[in-house]
């Protein structure tokens, strides 16, 4: 079929919009769609809890956690998969992005690495060198 | 079609439009705003970004949609003297505590 040269704006903006909304791409990025409105309603909630910062860097910081979301639900929800063949991916992706985007990982890692110590130091017995 | 494309593109820019200011509102929160408040704009963003991202999914807003995201937008710049300053308004906070009060605390902490 002749393809005629793109003449005018209109056509321009027609070809673009043409080619973000393929079939193609929508296929790839749909199921993604899931992660990241999933990820953003957990984002949200931490964007109020923290201090209160400057407008931009309110929408990187909200751009990280999703774009985190993004990269690790789909790595997550498989590895659960082969451990509980039940859950399919399908349905522990929208909960698992709302947890990575809702839950402080920083907090709650130095809480998860203090526990781990506190067992130490019960299992060891304390010196009673540390208050 | 191009009109379905035209209607994504505006529906789009009026997403990010809503999700901003949302965005904005849920960064100038403090601790001591209610939880209504925050799922309040957590729900506005949460809907803002699966509304602009609809054609990936295969639906494609039309002009009903649009309006409710106008009326969105409209509502939410209508709004934005309550939070001037990026300050939550004072019946998005529940009372401050009374031991906060040098009268009702005499130095007691």
């Amino acid at each position: 079929m002749g393809q005629q040269p793109i003449a005018d704006v209109v056509g321009l903006f027609i070809f673009i919009a043409a080619w973000i909304f393929s079939p193609a791409v929508a296929e790839v990025i749909g199921p993604y769609m899931v992660i990241v409105v999933a990820a953003t309603l957990g984002a949200s909630f931490k964007v109020a809890r923290r201090e209160k910062t400057s407008r931009m860097s309110a929408v990187l910081f909200f751009l990280r956690v999703v774009g985190m979301a993004v990269i690790l639900t789909v790595g997550l929800a498989v590895a659960l998969n082969s451990y509980r063949p039940d859950l399919s991916p399908r349905v522990t992706v929208a909960p698992i992005a709302l947890l990575i985007g809702f839950i402080d990982w920083p907090w709650a890692l130095s809480r998860l690495v203090r526990a781990i110590f506190a067992t130490i130091d019960l299992a060891r017995g304390s010196k009673g060198g540390s208050p | 079609m191009s009109q379905l494309y035209l209607y994504a593109f505006v529906n789009f820019g009026l997403c990010l439009g809503v999700g901003f200011i949302a965005l904005c509102r849920l960064n100038a929160m403090r601790k001591e705003v209610l939880f209504l408040v925050k799922v309040e704009y957590a729900g506005y963003l949460g809907g803002a970004i699966a509304a602009a991202f609809q054609p990936f999914w295969g639906e494609w807003p039309q002009l009903g949609s649009l309006a409710i995201t106008v009326a969105l937008l409209v509502g939410l710049l209508c709004s934005s003297r309550a939070w001037a300053g990026d300050k939550p308004p004072d019946i998005a906070t529940g009372p401050a505590p009374l031991i906060d009060l040098p009268e009702v605390n005499h130095g007691s902490r």
